[in-house]
């Protein structure tokens, strides 16, 4: 049982900013309550002192999937499954929808949203090493009106974001790759079912005559945070595809990220996987690339 | 014959214990428990929580009318804590009132100060410390120290198995009444509905025959609810006493989870030794078994270790030492297998580390070593209608072992990054309660005037199929439909001073109570329908298909025509019977004698597939020639086989109790403790019966199904360590379990992180 | 033998269709409170005490509640309804016992407030009869074993439910990944596993041992 709460539902997005500000400590958004709704049950030191909930449901615009011929916009409130059944995800962001497809079980699928799983910036969030190398933009709004920030930037250290007081992240701007890239998601997780990921990592590369051309990395669940790595990125860029160079890159990885772990425990065996993972995605998206040819 | 409380299960109409409407006036209370490992209760001030919305009373020691004690083997374990703390998760109060949310609520706002303790949670630091349940036990066979000359290797080494959460689906739950005269009424999800009796009068201070204990059926409980559910019915049953109104009490998950104990993790010493044809001649275990902070049934289970130290193999000379030490965590308790899994791990474990110094496949050793007919356990008793080899044998011939051996050392050859591992596993389980007194069960059965029946036992249907077996008893006996047989509840009033629902053999003793109870009134039926048709010889007389057979042709009897006559002549259509399993003793003063009624064998094939990138594996394969002695029922029992298999395997692999420094849970959540889904299951599970097994001990020629099929799960640890193997030859396997995906990766890369430069491998 | 046949005496869905005709209108709902005259009192204070009106339709049937706003739809469908079919096991999104149909789609019922399944379509174990007959999913459970304890089934049949719904022919693969989110301690698995491809129609009947 859940302590008393008041449900709040707005709606338009004014109205909840407007209660949200007016409401700073006690106000909270729930979009498929699969995080919140536990949480409160279990008497989560994450919610106390909550009062009110925000309920966005019947606000239709942050559930649609907007496309134009540059970006493809989806509301903030769309759900795991949603996102999984749209063919024009499928088709231009086939990492993201990969990575939706392995969160928790198709009940939770079919109310967690794809915001709600960055919003915390748990370093788990299975969709967020995909979203980054997308380079996904969100969409706020707040007292001020709309303005967009890169996901990257909005994300700063475990369970922090920029996300001001009374913010509400309406939507997830996601640019068309306008070059062919390649890429696979990689996830290791205790079990298959409803796991909580321990390594997540996603690459996107695009390959021109045997070279690299732009290349993209990304890593979750073993950083800090959802991660990419812009350095190594460019470092690697326009280098000649061979074995020895794809062991580099992942060799590199996996110090970037010891880096900003720290040798600890956990790194001891989650540094040379993701090393060893990353080098097999590299390999499998260069002779996947050849095959194409 | 499928199972037939299956038809009201799928339709969400099985009652349990929460789902029953509650009384009209009904209180709900919630548990206080000790924040810390080990302390002293200073002060515990209840004025702000008294105060708050809804509370009725809080009750603690002091409220407690008789003895505050629920120990079950020995008296060292107090219902509420008053003095002193044992573990994190300690009841000490129970708040009531009007809600659940309301109890909750208030039992968040009791101080308490505590004087903190130093706790410990390793065994062998308690053995060290000479914190011990009981004196250490030994079971002895031959002279293992004359033994070790002749031996041509020696291993020592060191085993260890983790807990489990029993993670039954129904949590910890009573409702209970108070009734006229003083007596109180308890309905309680317990395995063990005499023990909640016995110790609720214990509690509240009145006789046994002022406390009814009901229950209808559990949501799971694998031992889990065999002693731990009784705290939680006594408490109902006190908050009932003391406010004259009904009071439940059902655990949230994770108090569950924190509160309760589980299967005991062991910390186990091996020395074996072996000729050089692989005959292992003596073999030497100590067993620290981590029990928690009181006795509980760790006593008993620490002896079912000592009678499973050989597994399915003779050994001549064996010195097994079992030692019960007390820690500051919950106290661990019964879980399917009860001691039997953690011996034989460590067998396997020591057979494993002399085949890897041998330079042989552990199922070498394993094959020479089996038990053969006459062959002698440590404990005395001699293996009688022995089936391990022919269990072993009929699996080899089944999965055809040459050939598949063959198939996965060239699959092996194949793949760089996924490598697949076997291993064999023979089980060896006695049947009985190891403490004698316990083999005896009673049974009462009623036919009504309309035909029907009614029968009441002291088993407990969890979800093993007792009720359906029992049903089949009586209607096979009386040779009547099946839908005129009904199984009521167990109930203290109508089932007296009975054995829990443990040991696996709740159909074999209640079956036969059964038995002995349907004899007796279907001799009364003949033995008055003979007079009234003028035959004397009764075997001229018989019940078919629900009609009296005269000379092998119906009569104008049916059943119920029968029962109705039966009445009318006024003799009783009821019975009471009972049963007390024959032939067996134990002698603890010299650790021999006959302790089980008979021994279940069987073997199994266990193939799994590892991801030796992410260190995940796949149990892919697993065939099994189980000795069911003459099936009762195929179909549930199956269904045993198949749910025990995989719940050993999650024992051995994915499943880890974890505790922090201060004795925390921190696997209190299902995200936490992963158990298996549909995922894990292997893709493969062929159960095979073994042919040709009577069972003069066991209803209708049964065997017990419940516990020993969970054994074959050890295979699942030794199928992953040669996988493990096949990916790197010189991989020290630690015999430590469970075998978690982070365990293997951290044996798979834990040195390359300090090795550059970096190992990569290619797929293939 | 063939048990299908066998009689029953308690039908749970028709004793809730049986009082819905009271229950629309306005029904408000009460804890045990014991005495009769306090009931009155506790309702009016109730309403003033912010709850939330709420329309339900739980298995066809329409409901008119009020409930306090943070109730959960698991809580409203067990408390309330009384339909005890759906298990709070973990209470965390994590084991199944809770999944129910909303508008044909599986979800876990206890992460979920009960206000926002107004007006949807709720769909529990309940609700899969018709009449007396049981839904080809629940007779392929009973058929293949595919339970132990029975404490899990509802979950599980519904989550089944929920794949068939979606695909009549489901692969071996969406069977896994749509029963992947509900827990069997019993690991009754292979048997569960078994009764959905035979609920699809991949098994012909009776080839369970």
């Amino acid at each position: 049982m859940i302590p008393e709460l008041e449900i709040i539902k707005p709606f338009s997005l004014e109205e909840a900013v407007d209660f949200l500000n007016d409401h700073p400590a006690e106000a909270r958004i729930i979009a498929g309550g699969t995080d919140i709704i536990p949480g409160l049950m279990q008497g989560s030191k994450r919610f106390t002192g909550i009062k009110y909930l925000v309920d966005l449901q019947q606000i239709d615009e942050l559930k649609e999937i907007i496309a134009d011929s540059e970006n493809i916009t989806i509301g903030a409130l769309l759900t795991f499954s949603q996102m999984i059944n749209n063919d024009s995800l499928k088709n231009n962001f086939p990492l993201l929808v990969k990575s939706a497809s392995t969160v928790g079980s198709v009940q939770i699928r079919n109310r967690a949203t794809v915001a709600g799983n960055f919003i915390n910036n748990a370093p788990c969030a299975d969709s967020v090493p995909p979203l980054l190398v997308y380079n996904a933009k969100i969409k706020l709004l707040g007292v001020n009106g709309n303005y967009e920030m890169p996901l990257s930037d909005f994300l700063i250290k475990p369970y922090f974001t920029r996300l001001k007081t009374g913010e509400i992240v309406t939507q997830i701007i996601l640019p068309k790759p306008k070059k062919e890239f390649i890429g696979d998601f990689y996830k290791l997780g205790r079990r298959r079912g409803v796991a909580i990921s321990r390594i997540t990592l996603a690459a996107l590369i695009q390959i021109e005559d045997n070279k690299l051309g732009e290349i993209r990395l990304a890593s979750g669940a073993v950083s800090p945070i959802g991660m990419r790595f812009f350095d190594l990125e460019q470092k690697y860029s326009g280098s000649v595809i061979s074995d020895k160079l794809l062991k580099n890159i992942s060799s590199d990885l996996g110090k970037e990220i010891l880096k900003v772990t720290g040798l600890r425990w956990s790194s001891e065996y989650k540094v040379p996987v993701t090393q060893q993972a990353m080098y097999l995605l590299l390999e499998r998206i260069c002779s996947a690339h050849k095959q194409v040819k | 014959m499928k199972n037939y409380d299956s038809y009201q299960h799928v339709r969400g109409e099985s009652l349990f214990l929460d789902d029953l409407t509650s009384p009209e006036g009904v209180l709900h209370a919630a548990i206080f428990s000790s924040p810390i490992a080990h302390g002293l209760i200073k002060t515990i001030d209840f004025h702000e929580a008294l105060n708050s919305s809804g509370v009725i009373a809080i009750l603690s020691a002091k409220d407690i009318p008789g003895e505050n004690q629920i120990g079950g083997i020995i008296p060292d374990e107090v219902l509420l804590a008053s003095e002193k703390v044992d573990y994190i998760g300690q009841p000490i109060a129970l708040v009531i009132a009007d809600s659940y949310l309301n109890a909750k609520k208030a039992s968040n706002k009791i101080k308490i100060n505590l004087e903190k303790l130093p706790p410990i949670f390793d065994p062998r630091e308690a053995f060290r410390n000479n914190s011990l349940i009981i004196p250490s036990r030994t079971f002895e066979i031959g002279d293992v120290e004359r033994a070790w000359k002749s031996c041509d290797l020696i291993i020592e080494g060191t085993a260890d198995s983790g807990g489990q959460e029993h993670l039954y689906l129904e949590t910890q739950a009573a409702l209970a009444y108070p009734q006229e005269g003083n007596k109180i009424k308890i309905i309680s999800s317990t395995q063990s509905p005499t023990a909640v009796q016995r110790t609720t009068a214990r509690i509240l201070a009145i006789k046994m025959n002022q406390v009814e204990v009901d229950v209808t059926r559990l949501g799971g409980g694998f031992g889990g609810k065999e002693d731990q559910a009784t705290a939680w019915a006594v408490m109902a049953a006190l908050g009932a006493y003391k406010m004259k109104a009904p009071v439940k009490l059902v655990l949230k998950r994770n108090d569950d989870m924190r509160m309760t104990g589980k299967r005991h993790p062991y910390s186990s010493d091996f020395k074996i030794g072996l000729t050089n044809d692989l005959k292992i001649l003596a073999y030497e275990v100590t067993f620290y078994q981590n029990a928690g902070a009181a006795a509980d049934l760790s006593p008993a289970i620490l002896e079912r270790t000592l009678f499973h130290t050989t597994n399915s193999y003779f050994i001549p000379n064996v010195k097994a030492t079992g030692i019960s030490c007390k820690t500051n965590l919950p106290p661990n308790t019964a879980f399917r297998g009860f001691g039997g899994p953690q011996a034989m791990f460590v067998i396997e474990s020591a057979i494993f580390k002399a085949a890897e110094k041998l330079g042989v496949d552990p199922f070498e050793i394993q094959e020479k070593n089996l038990l053969n007919e006459g062959d002698e356990f440590p404990f005395g008793q001699r293996a009688e209608n022995c089936n391990a080899r022919k269990t072993w044998n009929e699996l080899k011939r089944k999965i055809n072992f040459e050939k598949t051996k063959v198939n996965i050392r060239n699959f092996n050859q194949e793949n760089n990054l996924i490598k697949k591992g076997f291993a064999l596993m023979p089980i060896c389980f006695g049947i009985s309660f190891t403490n004698t007194l316990m083999n005896q069960a009673n049974a009462l059965v009623h036919i009504y005037t309309d035909g029907s029946v009614g029968i009441s036992t002291a088993a407990v249907e969890m979800g093993q199929g007792v009720n359906h077996k029992l049903r089949q008893v009586a209607a096979e006996l009386f040779s009547i439909d099946l839908e005129k047989v009904s199984i009521e509840s167990t109930n203290t009033t109508r089932s007296a001073n009975t054995s829990p629902t443990a040991a696996s053999s709740a159909a074999d003793l209640n079956g036969k109570a059964l038995e002995n109870a349907c004899r007796i009134i279907l001799d009364r039926i003949i033995t008055n329908i003979a007079r009234e048709l003028k035959v004397d010889d009764l075997k001229r007389l018989l019940i078919k298909k629900n009609i009296l057979l005269l000379d092998n042709k119906p009569t104008e009897f049916t059943w119920e025509k029968l029962i109705q006559k039966t009445y009318t002549d006024r003799v009783s259509l009821s019975a009471q019977a009972y049963y007390a399993t024959p032939g067996i003793y134990f002698n603890r003063n010299i650790n021999k004698g006959k302790a089980f009624a008979y021994h279940v064998y069987g073997t199994a094939f266990i193939e799994t597939a590892l991801d030796c990138l992410r260190g995940i594996y796949k149990i892919t394969d697993v065939k099994i020639v189980h000795d069911f002695g003459k099936s009762l029922n195929p179909v549930i029992d199956k269904g045993q086989a198949e749910g025990a298999l995989i719940q050993g395997l999650g024992w051995m692999t994915i499943e880890e109790v974890i505790y922090d420094e201060r004795g925390k849970l921190i696997t209190d959540t299902l995200s936490t403790y992963k158990v298996p889904d549909l995922h894990f299951t292997p893709d493969k599970v062929e159960i095979n019966f073994l042919e040709d097994s009577e069972n003069p001990m066991g209803i209708f020629n049964s065997k017990a199904i419940g516990e020993p099929p969970l054994m074959y799960g050890i295979g699942g640890y030794f199928a992953i360590a040669n996988a493990i193997k096949a990916f790197k030859q010189d991989t020290n396997i630690d015999c430590k379990a469970p075998m978690t995906p982070e365990k293997v990766l951290i044996s798979l890369y834990s040195e390359s992180i300090k090795q550059k430069p970096l190992k990569i491998t290619k797929e293939s | 033998m063939n048990d299908k046949s066998s009689p029953r005496k308690f039908s749970r869905r028709k004793f809730v269709q049986g009082v819905s005709t009271t229950i629309i209108g306005s029904y408000v709902l009460t804890p045990g409170v014991s005495k009769i005259s306090e009931k009155l009192e506790a309702e009016t204070k109730e309403i003033a005490s912010g709850k939330k009106p709420l329309n339900l339709i739980v298995n066809k049937v329409r409901y008119e509640l009020m409930i306090s706003p943070e109730t959960t739809l698991a809580e409203v469908l067990r408390n309330e309804l009384k339909l005890t079919g759906t298990k709070l096991i973990c209470n965390h999104g994590e084991c199944g016992g809770c999944t129910v149909l909303l508008n044909g789609e599986a979800i876990y019922s206890c992460q979920m407030l009960a206000l926002d399944a107004g007006e949807k379509e709720v769909t529990t174990i309940e609700g899969l009869l018709t009449g007396e007959e049981l839904h080809p999913i629940q007779k392929a459970f009973v058929e293949h074993d595919g339970l132990q304890c029975g404490y899990c089934t509802p979950g599980q049949i519904i989550a089944a439910q929920a794949i068939l719904l979606k695909n009549s022919q489901p692969s071996k693969e969406e069977i896994l990944t749509g029963m992947s989110g509900n827990l069997c301690r019993c690991a009754a698995y292979p048997n569960i596993l078994k009764s959905v491809l035979a609920a699809a129609g991949y098994l012909t009947e009776g080839t369970n041992r």
